[in-house]
């Protein structure tokens, strides 16, 4: 199971990085939609939300088909918002479905994470069920397929005296209350949803809930000339005396009904069942084997000065000040071994080095750096990279060819400063550190606490003394080694332009004017 | 950035865009209308058949205050037989029982029969299955019976379903 886990990550992860690329390459990582994804839907929600609003003014409980016709007879206004809040809540499926698959190849799908992978399969379920109540709203044909298949979906559970299939079928005119019910859940499942996803976030200390802006007005923009260029139209409205032929189906929201109308519906619960059972279940068959998991952090009370800087860093919220009991004065760093997913990032927090996961501390960052300079036996116009696991896996090869060496590390926010300066002043020509883009970081905030402790004074900040000239940030993902080759190649040239000018510097110009006098006064 | 990756960057975005406009109304073929279709929708409150007994004296001490009564009944309802015959042929026949565990709640009929349209002779009964005797104490026990020939156009759904007064009839469209 855990090979079949392994593999299935490993295929989604290589299409997912590929897609990053192209799309790093065309947009830039900043703007990069496939990392945004999360932020995207939440954007959408709100969207729909606004738009929903509006719908909800002219909707009529009495006359469903005939009031949304009036609605997308309003060709100022109802027209297209009627679209915006269609189209808003197809992509808001399309970015659900991103943001999971990356979650899941990232295998960021268990152990303290699983509340958000569940509360996140929650969701996805609510904005379905919520779309499917949307769509009978209309009642046209392709609401008239949704409820008959719904309600033969459950009329095989042994709960219903009655088949809840006739209530189609025109033996009765269908009561304004089925719409009123349809109505409240439309409203009342999105509402739910926003307090899920407080849920879905609240592990996190800074989830980022909105896109950055020119993403956001792009996407909005986009949806917009789409809603007033090509308008959803009008399906017949549902008649239970004609067959119903043809429908425009959202495959976004219904692209199971062709394939469930030809399964039985007994098959269809075990099918849709196992399908959740296994999703739901991931966090269990995602997680590595004991062998493979990193402990969580943990504190040295000793050490810990009670700075803060590690509670503040830490982005999934595992860390607590507590007040001290060892008769000193103060507080003192606490994790939470539940929440804690040994990221490490508090490991490069702590200057005087009193936290971390084992063998992730800055103290061990410092022996395992050691040894790496010891074999290493570095030449001024070597270039020492260190590179995220993830940022520069399977780069190895290609910067050795170069003369680099990569010394690895499980995030760039896991990178003490001091291992930084380390390896200069051991006499490094350079050191290109290889992190993740901002808002693809495995552990979310590696990047951004990495650059702002080598260039902005935050604790545990690279001292003044390290000259940053010799230093580089290089951001990329696991599969732009071409652009990571590039910006190598490019430091080369910059160390030994810089090796160069300090010999240049070296030469004592006086020292050099003054020999041939002295041998002229020898002569 | 180069003009042209901001020209590849547009173009992305629009055929995203595009894209999803198109699945979002990709037409769909749901059935033939080449047929017609026959439903049948209704119920029936099918009595129920019970057999009571005195319990012994034994029998109630083992009950709890509260539930102690002289004579319990049990049963369930008369189950019905559902013959369909299409232009004289027989295409159903089944017996079917009232819902719920006991099977003490009314009778459902709900069916759907695919038929080439034109003109089609069809019959329905649905009668109590039980002995003579038995039924002389079921005095409002229905039997419900159709004989009808329908005319079907392509795509037409014909409803057969309870009218007024209880019998059994055809509807072309919604009440």
């Amino acid at each position: 199971m855990e090979g079949l886990a392994a593999k299935l990550r490993s295929l989604s992860w290589s299409l997912i990085s590929r897609a990053d690329r192209f799309m790093n390459r065309l947009y830039s990582s900043r703007f990069n939609p496939l990392y945004h994804s999360g932020a995207l839907v939440v954007l959408l929600l709100v969207v729909l939300l606004v738009t929903g609003l509006y719908l909800l003014i002219f909707y009529r409980i009495g006359e469903p088909h005939a009031s949304v016709a009036r609605i997308t007879d309003q060709a100022w206004l109802g027209r297209w918002i009627r679209s915006l809040h269609r189209y808003g809540s197809d992509a808001a499926v399309f970015a659900v479905a991103i943001h999971a698959a990356r979650l899941f190849a990232q295998g960021r799908s268990w152990g303290p994470r699983t509340l958000a992978w569940l509360s996140g399969l929650v969701l996805l379920f609510v904005l379905l069920v919520s779309g499917w109540t949307g769509y009978v709203m209309v009642w046209d044909v392709q609401a008239q397929l949704l409820a008959v298949e719904g309600a033969r979906w459950l009329d095989v559970l042994p709960i219903f005296s009655e088949p809840l299939g006739r209530a189609f079928v025109g033996e009765q005119a269908i009561p304004s209350a089925f719409f009123f019910l349809n109505l409240f859940l439309h409203v009342a499942l999105p509402v739910g949803m926003f307090v899920i996803l407080w849920v879905h976030v609240s592990r996190i200390a800074r989830p980022g809930l909105l896109p950055p802006r020119g993403l956001l007005w792009g996407s909005l923009g986009l949806l917009l000339a789409l809603s007033v260029l090509w308008p959803i139209g009008m399906d017949p409205a549902a008649d239970a005396f004609r067959i119903p032929e043809r429908a425009a189906l959202d495959v976004f929201y219904a692209f199971w009904l062709p394939v469930t109308r030809l399964m039985p519906a007994g098959a269809v619960w075990v099918f849709g069942l196992s399908l959740t059972a296994v999703a739901l279940a991931a966090p269990l068959w995602t997680r590595p084997a004991a062998e493979g998991k990193a402990e969580p952090s943990s504190v040295d009370a000793q050490l810990c000065t009670g700075c803060e800087q590690c509670y503040l860093d830490c982005p999934y919220e595992a860390i607590t000040m507590k007040r001290r009991m060892d008769g000193r004065e103060g507080v003192y760093a606490v994790v939470d071994p539940d929440l804690c997913v040994s990221c490490g990032i508090c490991a490069a927090s702590c200057a005087p080095m009193g936290i971390g996961p084992p063998g992730m501390t800055g103290r061990d960052q410092l022996e395992r750096v050691e040894e790496f300079m010891r074999l290493l036996r570095p030449d001024p116009r070597d270039v020492v990279l260190v590179g995220c696991a993830r940022g520069a896996a399977g780069f190895e090869t290609l910067a050795a060819g170069g003369g680099s060496r990569i010394f690895q590390v499980p995030c760039a926010g896991n990178v003490h400063t001091s291992v930084i300066e380390y390896l200069v002043r051991a006499g490094v020509g350079g050191v290109l550190v290889v992190a993740c883009h901002p808002r693809d970081c495995w552990s979310r905030e590696g990047p951004r606490w990495l650059e702002e402790r080598m260039y902005h004074d935050r604790e545990a900040e690279l001292k003044e003394r390290v000259d940053r000239n010799r230093l580089r940030v290089f951001h990329a993902s696991s599969g732009e080694h071409r652009e990571l080759a590039g910006a190598l190649a490019d430091f080369r040239d910059s160390i030994r332009r810089l090796a160069a000018a300090e010999a240049e510097v070296e030469i004592d110009i006086e020292l050099e004017c003054e020999v041939p006098e002295l041998q002229e006064a020898g002569s | 950035m180069s003009r042209l990756r901001v020209g590849l960057g547009v173009l992305v975005a629009l055929l995203m865009t595009l894209a999803i406009g198109a699945l979002s109304q990709v037409p769909y073929r749901t059935e033939s209308t080449d047929q017609a279709w026959i439903r049948l929708s209704w119920r029936v409150s099918a009595p129920r058949i019970e057999k009571c007994r005195t319990l012994t004296a034994e029998e109630l001490s083992e009950l709890p205050l509260h539930m102690r009564r002289d004579e319990v009944c049990e049963g369930t309802g008369i189950p019905y037989r559902l013959r369909i015959a299409l232009n004289g042929e027989g295409v159903e026949e089944t017996l079917i029982r009232g819902a719920g565990t006991r099977g003490d709640q009314p009778i459902y009929v709900f069916r759907e029969l695919r038929v080439e349209p034109g003109a089609h002779r069809l019959e329905i009964s649905l009668t109590p299955e039980i002995a003579r005797d038995v039924a002389a104490g079921y005095a409002e026990m229905e039997t419900l019976e159709l004989a009808e020939d329908l005319d079907l156009a392509a795509g037409d759904v014909a409803l057969i379903t309870r009218a007024a007064g209880g019998r059994l009839a055809v509807r072309r469209a919604e009440p």
